[in-house]
């Protein structure tokens, strides 16, 4: 174990977050088991303001949520000279297996916290809260989910000892290694782009057509569609992308994007594909509940500015992938 | 039909040793643009029935429609909506921020809303200018007389343009020619169309010409309807 | 977006008005930060002077060692470790340390072979003659010597020897070279009464980086008596041995912040008449239970980065422009001849980023029950006060 005041932080907030999620569950427990929307008992005057109680804890969490994934993105590089190998981030995520696990986790509790919220204050507009009880059930699912986040970032972070020598980028990104990750950066960039581009040219045609159609068909393949580009433009930035902001023909790492050197280009980058996924999955999984009727208004209403705020951040992603594509003196595909 | 209540009880304390029965079965109508006093003995129930009126708490038992839409059961940021956008509420003890300035004092109920901080002070002056307070605006409401204080309550109600203007008592604090400042207030509000529903002991209202109902209670139930 | 700038400039007004409460907690608060501050800007900005003045050490060093005892080692290693593909040279090094009875602290000796070398922080020159040498500042200050001074040591065989004193190194490389003492090879070899065919060590440069670990192996193939030592090996123990001092006084630090979260709890749950009567009012007049939350929320996050905003600067303040005279006896037993801070003012953004986080979410977290509990009064309140 590091005392390292990043990690300290990382895991000292995982727990106040985790302890604040158990409150939440623990009154939504009570909500679930006590809730009459008839009533106008005290009791029930005292359940409603334990949701609000229950909302303001879930937005704490997601905000934090938001900033400990930066944390500890920020700490990986930070303490990565402190392992023999380890170049950058890439490094120090090697150094233990856990690492790459602790990062999946954080990203499901972000996409978990962030849906939780949106669908609370959709709820919440509402005056009869069809939502209250599948809402709570999910929220009892969050719950162990931030506990785990907790418990691997322990175990990540416990297991990193400064005598670890790992690999880096160098070898994990390399196109002759065998993890996954190697595929992805063996992944030929034409092949990279013949996937991605053909995918963000389907989102864009179907966002188009469920801002002008309230189809829930087409709300149902826009949610497929972007979960799968999500998932292939995470390769892409691997396999092409980092090349072109890098503008160096082998450099893949996904996480130096993140550093000063680069402008911190990545963050924009990387907030621009996350909240364009986000909100691209909303008005499918807001369609099967228009038969309530009262949601549906809202969620019309709701709909096109989610669908516009999905559009907005995949075109920031988009821009700033392409920008050096087309403008930077670097190619790497040589015609000819 | 502007406001309506079936059957309408509360009971506070319900189920221990101090339960209590504050109203029990209160049926009324109340249109749009009377002007009501409510009176009765001191712990008859009027100050409840105010507030289950104005959507400040709910009932424990029957119904309040306003404007034909049941208002008893509705989660608290639809009575706080409604509170905030149809009722103008004028209290006993003026109940202002000792020190925040009077027209920080009367835009207090627009801040949630959609308003413009510039659209809610262009409002504020309007109606201190309409009570003739326009030059108080910047002082604070601690360093006011109390007849001034009483017209910056009235004008805090005012400022939603509220459709019920619900007023507890408003003249146990003031001498005889402040009551008369305020029912001419009051008679002008109505004249311009407002529903006013007054609760008071005091005959200067009830005997005044601008009343034109009194609803009585005692122990918590109507004791009768009168005409004017 | 519009609703909740009105509610700021609502709670902002809020603070002002209570102030004499505010600015209590808000001093603490701000204390605390500093406390936590300094100790993170300081120990980063010891950790970043280590690393650049390591980034101009060779990129392999190769020792030899005997039953695990550092030896000597025969210059010849050097030719051979030359002969390596990839290595752009092997230099072998002559020095070691020397505790000087007089001011009771330890030397490190230096051999030079090359003095026309034009050196970074050095005023004066390199030594040129058998009786010149170089000194870092501490032991020009220890002496009270400047250039033109002779230093008198005693070598192998018990003698004094004087060394006239050619130049001095600046503050600015003190960590690395403020204990050093610089002279002609020869003159160190005769000093310390060396064999002229060992060596303390081999210093390597090698033209890529990448190719360090492979090389370190092709040594101990060759060599099997030897040790090499890569440059970030000897990073990464300045940082392990930085991370676990700052680690310790962090922990004390925290215990600290955990304190002052108690005493924010405990402020913003006794709450006074007067603060409950307002909420009874807002509530009246058409505020909701959210509304309330909202501006409790805003108050606290104006609060807290006040209180940073103050305590970062001082944290900054207090080590880079007093010498973290509050800090420093609790590392100095980090070296022998610790040396005076002349900090370079670092300020990276992540220590800014664990400095904040660490400060305002568990102070936002702390508040969060409380803030509810006074935002749910009922409406009613207000015709009963
Ligand atoms: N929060 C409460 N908890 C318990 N009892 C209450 C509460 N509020 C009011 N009561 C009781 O309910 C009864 C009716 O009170 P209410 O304030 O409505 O009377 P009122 O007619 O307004 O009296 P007054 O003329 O003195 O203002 C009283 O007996 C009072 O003690
Ligand atoms: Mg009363």
């Amino acid at each position: 174990m590091i005392l390292h005041p990043g990690i300290l932080a990382l895991l000292g907030g995982s727990l106040l977050s985790v302890l604040l999620l158990i409150k939440a569950s623990g009154l939504g427990l009570t909500i679930l088991l006590r809730w009459d929307g008839t009533s106008s008992s005290e009791q029930q005057l005292a359940l409603e303001h334990k949701t609000w109680l229950i909302s303001s804890l879930l937005n704490a969490g997601l905000g934090f949520q938001i900033v400990s994934g930066v944390l500890f993105l920020a700490t990986v590089e930070a303490i990565h000279p402190l392992f023999v190998g380890a170049m950058c981030a890439t490094g120090t995520l090697n150094a233990n297996l856990v690492g790459w696990l602790v990062l999946l986790v954080k990203g499901l509790l972000f996409f978990a916290a962030a849906l939780w919220v949106i669908f609370n204050r959709l709820d919440q507009r509402s005056e009869d809260a069809p939502l209250l009880r599948p809402k709570y059930l999910a929220l009892l699912l969050i719950t162990p989910l931030a506990f785990l986040d907790l418990t691997l970032q322990y175990s990540f972070f416990s297991g990193l000892h400064p005598d670890i020598i790992t690999s880096c980028c160098g070898s994990l990104f390399s196109e002759q290694g065998q993890s996954v990750l190697s595929e992805l950066a063996a992944l030929p960039p034409v092949t990279a782009m013949a996937l991605f581009f053909p995918v963000i040219a389907i989102y864009y045609v179907l966002t188009l057509c469920c801002l002008r159609s309230q189809n829930a068909l087409l709300r149902y393949l826009l949610f497929i569609t972007v979960i799968v580009a999500f998932f292939i433009a995470l390769a892409a930035i691997i396999s092409f992308i980092s090349l072109y902001l890098y503008q160096m023909p082998s450099h893949h790492c996904p996480f130096d994007l993140l550093q000063a050197h680069y402008n911190y280009i990545g963050y924009p980058l990387y907030a621009g594909l996350f909240g364009g996924t986000l909100f691209g999955l909303l008005p499918g999984l807001a369609a099967p509940l228009q038969h309530h009727p009262s949601l549906s208004a809202h969620i019309d209403q709701l709909d096109r500015h989610w669908l516009w705020i999905s559009l907005i951040g995949m075109t920031v992603f988009l821009a700033i992938a392409l920008w050096p594509m087309l403008f930077a003196p670097f190619t790497l595909l040589r015609s000819g | 039909m502007l406001l309506k209540t079936e059957h309408l009880s509360k009971i506070y304390n319900r189920g221990r040793p101090d339960e209590l029965t504050a109203l029990n079965a209160v049926s009324l109508e109340v249109h749009t643009g009377e002007a009501i006093a409510l009176c009765g003995p001191s712990g008859s129930g009027k100050t409840t029935l105010l507030s289950l009126l104005a959507c400040m708490s709910r009932p424990t038992s029957g119904q309040v429609w306003f404007d034909g839409k049941s208002i008893s059961r509705l989660p608290e940021r639809f009575l706080a909506a409604l509170r905030r956008d149809h009722f103008g509420y004028i209290f006993q003890q003026f109940n202002l921020i000792r020190d925040l300035s009077v027209i920080d004092n009367i835009s207090i109920p627009l801040l949630p809303g959609t308003l413009s901080p510039q659209q809610i002070r262009k409002r504020g002056m309007s109606v201190l200018e309409q009570l003739d307070l326009a030059d108080k605006a910047k002082q604070k409401a601690c360093q006011l007389s109390g007849g001034e204080q009483q017209r910056v309550a009235i004008a805090r109600a005012l400022i939603g343009n509220p459709q019920v203007i619900i007023a507890d008592e408003p003249t146990a604090h003031l001498d005889h020619s402040l009551t008369n400042d305020l029912l001419n207030i009051l008679s002008a509000l109505h004249a311009g169309g407002a529903t006013l529903l007054i609760a008071t002991h005091d005959p200067a209202i009830y005997h005044h010409p601008l009343i034109q109902r009194t609803i009585t209670l005692h122990n918590g139930s109507l004791a009768d309807l009168l005409a004017p | 977006m519009n609703r909740q700038l009105k509610l700021l400039e609502y709670a902002l007004a809020g603070l002002t008005r209570r102030k004499g409460k505010n600015v209590a907690l808000l001093l603490v608060y701000a204390f605390t930060i500093a406390a936590l501050g300094s100790v993170l800007f300081l120990t980063d900005a010891l950790r970043s002077e280590a690393r650049q003045t390591l980034d101009h050490a060779p990129e392999m060093v190769v020792q030899r060692i005997s039953a695990g005892r550092h030896e000597l080692i025969p210059r010849s290693y050097a030719t051979t470790i030359a002969q390596l593909p990839g290595v752009r040279q092997a230099t072998p090094r002559v020095w070691g340390y020397y505790y000087d009875a007089l001011v009771r602290a330890n030397f490190t000796l230096m051999g030079v072979t090359e003095p026309e070398t034009q050196i970074k922080d050095l005023q004066g020159q390199l030594p040129a003659a058998d009786n010149e040498c170089a000194v870092g500042i501490g032991i020009a200050d220890i002496f009270g010597a400047t250039i033109g001074d002779s230093l008198v040591l005693v070598d192998a065989h018990g003698k004094n020897r004087v060394f006239a004193i050619s130049g001095i190194f600046s503050a600015h490389s003190a960590l690395l070279t403020h204990d050093l003492i610089l002279m002609p090879e020869p003159a160190l070899r005769a000093f310390f009464n060396l064999d002229p065919t060992v060596a303390t060590d081999i210093a390597v440069s090698i033209a890529n980086p990448r190719e360090i670990t492979t090389l370190a192996k092709k040594v101990r193939y060759h060599l099997p008596d030897t040790r090499p030592i890569s440059r970030s090996e000897i990073l990464h123990t300045y940082d392990s041995i930085f991370n676990w001092r700052s680690g310790m006084m962090f922990a004390v630090s925290v215990a600290a912040l955990i304190a002052f979260c108690i005493l924010a709890w405990d402020k913003a749950t006794g709450i006074s008449a007067d603060e409950k009567r307002e909420i009874g009012i807002l509530k009246a007049v058409g505020w909701n239970t959210g509304d309330v939350m909202a501006i409790k929320f805003w108050e606290g996050l104006i609060l807290s980065l006040s209180a940073f905003l103050i305590g970062t600067i001082a944290a900054w303040l207090h080590v880079f422009v007093l010498g973290a005279p509050a800090l420093t006896p609790i590392l100095k037993g980090w070296s022998v001849l610790f040396p005076p801070f002349s900090l370079q003012p670092v300020t990276d953004p992540y220590q800014i980023l664990v400095l904040a986080f660490l400060t305002i979410a568990p102070y936002l977290a702390c508040t969060l029950i409380p803030a509810w509990k006074t935002a749910v009064t009922a409406p009613e309140q207000a015709m009963r006060s």
